[in-house]
């Protein structure tokens, strides 16, 4: 893939999380906490970081040459990290019950304010999910195929 | 397939996800996180407590509250243990604060916590006195979860919480119930000792330690 392509398809992925509310994906971008450090006094630095100033940080990295394939890898590799959490949620749920076997365990959903049901474990782990995940993972995987190669794959990916 | 074809796939499933129902698709996420919480409260407190002597489901389908509310029995888990001490496990519940605890009655404004362990013996007094919302010294436990953003704000927002619910030390608050070891943290300064719990997938680091640790809030990784 060329560098030019990294950026398009980088910030192509970036303006849809953002259209699509899902800037959610940059928050593990963040620096994660040191445990050998947590609550010691050296570590009480003030660096403001979040999940704001991560998306920010992509969106600058995607145009910086140099940076546009580990940018789009980094994009790539958040998304895939957030769909695939977000679709292990309900099976998480259900194991940690599972401990309870005494337990009939009841389906997640809830109830919005105009009455409609929502099935959260269905929504959660859906097509679209399932989709993204697959076609996220293409693109990881096929990085390294110059542009042609890589969008004639996607078509028998497709 | 060309770029602005990838383009437009991508659109489409993303499209799709947000349109299944008249939530968005974060919200939803931000519900199967809460639920996830609540199954590992639980497991901590079997861990905590102990033999299990009877476990029982919410009676109601829905144990996810949407709206933060009133804590319904018919909407909590139940856990009796062998050890004598039994708990409802809810989520969605909004509390009311030290206004109440010293006065002994409901009043003041009210804090919403996404999971809260309530000691079975005030189910009774909650309904009939206190509107059906807890006040401090009804709470065993209280958590919040956050599976998306994160942002300065919310350490302020859990210390709000904090600061809602119970004293720094130097107030004497007798409790009808033991605070325990929640999640291997002793509770030092604040009263009453209620644990609160911050949930996260990811574990950015607070942003004040000294102040978590001033305050006893936690953060903890889950997934």
């Amino acid at each position: 893939m060329t560098n030019q392509t990294a950026s398009d398809l980088a910030k192509i992925l970036l303006d849809l999380f953002k259209k699509h509310d899902l800037k959610d994906i940059a928050t593990f971008a963040l620096p994660q906490e040191d445990p050998n450090s947590n609550y010691s006094e050296s570590s009480s630095d003030y660096i403001y970081t979040s999940t704001e100033t991560e998306f920010s940080r992509l969106e600058r990295y995607a145009g910086i040459e140099g940076k546009e394939k580990s940018t789009l890898q980094e994009i790539v590799d958040l998304a895939l990290t957030y769909f695939e959490l977000v679709q292990n949620l309900p099976t998480g749920f259900y194991k940690k019950l599972q401990i309870f076997t005494e337990l009939k365990v009841p389906s997640i959903q809830f109830f919005t304010n105009h009455e409609q049901r929502i099935d959260v474990s269905s929504m959660l782990n859906s097509n679209e999910t399932r989709e993204l995940i697959k076609l996220l993972r293409f693109i990881r995987g096929n990085m390294e195929l110059n542009d042609e190669d890589f969008f004639e794959s996607l078509n028998q990916f497709n | 397939m060309t770029l602005p074809q990838l383009k437009a796939k991508f659109d489409s499933i993303l499209t799709r996800l947000n349109s299944n129902s008249s939530v968005s698709f974060s919200t939803v996420v931000e519900a199967g996180y809460e639920a996830l919480a609540l199954a590992h409260v639980m497991q901590e407190y079997h861990r905590v407590y102990g033999q299990i002597r009877t476990i029982s489901p919410p009676s109601h389908t829905d144990f996810l509250n949407q709206s933060p509310g009133r804590f319904l029995p018919n909407r909590a888990f139940k856990i009796e243990f062998d050890s004598g001490d039994s708990f409802y496990f809810a989520a969605d519940v909004e509390v009311w604060g030290l206004d109440s605890l010293n006065r002994n009655n409901p009043g003041g404004i009210k804090f919403e916590a996404d999971v809260v362990v309530i000691p079975v013996k005030y189910r009774n007094i909650i309904q009939n006195s206190f509107y059906d919302y807890p006040a401090p010294q009804h709470i065993h436990s209280a958590y919040e979860c956050k599976f998306g953003k994160f942002h300065k704000g919310q350490l302020r927002e859990l210390l709000g919480l904090r600061r809602h619910i119970s004293f720094l030390k130097g107030w004497n608050i007798l409790l009808n119930h033991e605070p325990q070891f929640i999640f291997n943290r002793r509770i030092l300064n604040a009263r009453p000792q209620i644990a609160i719990v911050l949930f996260r997938p990811s574990s950015p680091p607070f942003f004040d330690l000294r102040t978590t640790l001033l305050y006893d809030v936690q953060q903890i990784q889950l997934r």
